[in-house]
């Protein structure tokens, strides 16, 4: 999967992933790291956990910790201490459709908006948990800014820095820089739409972030 | 515990897996876990991978120890063909004859895959794959 493609943790970091039942991009960053180093697997749901559990043990993930909290909080927990974050956010997935049309069926402005006050409360406690210098991934598997380029806005409002990036392989469309006459930050451009038609996929936005040294 | 485990797996194996000592922590009363070394301090409900439990006879592995451990076992491993490992991770236990085996813990395996431990009772394998992991 892409994400862990762009954030690219290596062997011996500590890596956060906050959001991260049921395990697949957990899994993937494990095996990337060679099974060093720590990813703290976080979330915040128990049936979830359990899935994400039972695919650690499977997967044999010996560098996951498994961690259980609302993740709006994972600042308090663990300070500024991670080298990379991924935060692959709970979303409306209307990029999703072409797998599940249930995902259309539920799909209204009012889950957007309420969604994406979730998803900027995470987006800045992942941020606040990094380490100065660190990186971290921003994604989701739908479309509307509200959910993408405008969480990553009170990022860069916070001093976050978009970093440019490619995904080889993978065509990819700008991040928009203008929303219903709001004009974002110039460097949104930076982060990715990969649209379903493009590479005959499902749909997701990616953006990368380096935290400011202050 | 931990090292109480890597003697019986030298007893019972044959294989020497101290140098891994760094990896093993204790979880629980009875499980040992696999966790990266880098791992141990850091705050969480979860930490790596089960990989035995100490039981009456000594340990079981679970699938993911065998896979991990089975590599430098000696003996008391048993190679199944390809119907007998199905019914194995069905969760049936092994009628075995024919294996130099001994009683007590043994390691599965078809080919180069491992597939979990079990107890051998003289007569037969009994199933330890947990149900969650056994196919239908």
């Amino acid at each position: 999967m892409a994400p862990p493609v762009v954030l690219n943790p290596r062997p011996g970091e500590l890596i956060l992933d906050l959001a991260a039942a049921p395990g697949s991009k957990t899994t993937q960053m494990s095996e990337m790291m060679e099974w060093r180093g720590t990813i703290v697997a976080n979330d915040v749901s128990p049936s979830r956990i359990n899935a994400l559990s039972s695919n650690i043990q499977r997967m044999g993930c010996m560098n996951v910790v498994i961690n259980r909290a609302d993740g709006r909080r994972i600042h308090r927990i663990y300070g500024e201490i991670f080298d990379r974050v991924l935060l692959d956010a709970p979303c409306s997935s209307i990029g999703q459709v072409r797998r599940s049309w249930e995902a259309l069926k539920r799909w209204n402005q009012n889950l957007v908006e309420r969604i994406s006050v979730l998803q900027r409360d995470l987006a800045i406690a992942a941020y606040k948990a990094l380490k100065p210098g660190g990186l971290m991934v921003y994604s989701t598997c739908t479309f509307d800014p509200e959910e993408n380029e405008l969480v990553v806005q009170s990022l860069v409002n916070r001093g976050a820095e978009v970093v440019k990036f490619d995904i080889p392989g993978l065509k990819t469309r700008e991040g928009l820089v203008e929303w219903e006459g709001v004009k974002l930050d110039d460097s949104l451009a930076y982060t990715r739409r990969i649209y379903p038609h493009l590479n005959d996929t499902e749909g997701f936005y990616i953006a990368l972030l380096r935290k400011v040294p202050i | 515990m931990i090292e109480e485990f890597i003697s019986w797996f030298k007893d019972r194996f044959g294989g020497d897996i101290s140098h891994l000592k760094e990896f093993f922590v204790v979880s629980g009363e009875k499980r040992i876990r696999m966790v990266s070394p880098e791992s141990k301090g850091i705050n969480g409900i979860i930490k790596g991978i089960y990989i035995a439990k100490k039981v009456p006879f000594g340990f079981s592995l679970s699938i993911e120890g065998s896979q991990i451990l089975g590599k430098y076992a000696r003996r008391n491993v048993v190679s199944l063909d390809k119907e007998t490992a199905l019914v194995w991770m069905k969760g049936e236990d092994i009628p075995l004859e024919g294996h130099a085996v001994d009683k007590g813990t043994v390691i599965i395996k078809y080919k180069w895959i491992f597939m979990g431990s079990g107890y051998f009772d003289g007569q037969r394998v009994r199933n330890y794959v947990p149900g969650e992991r056994r196919l239908e």
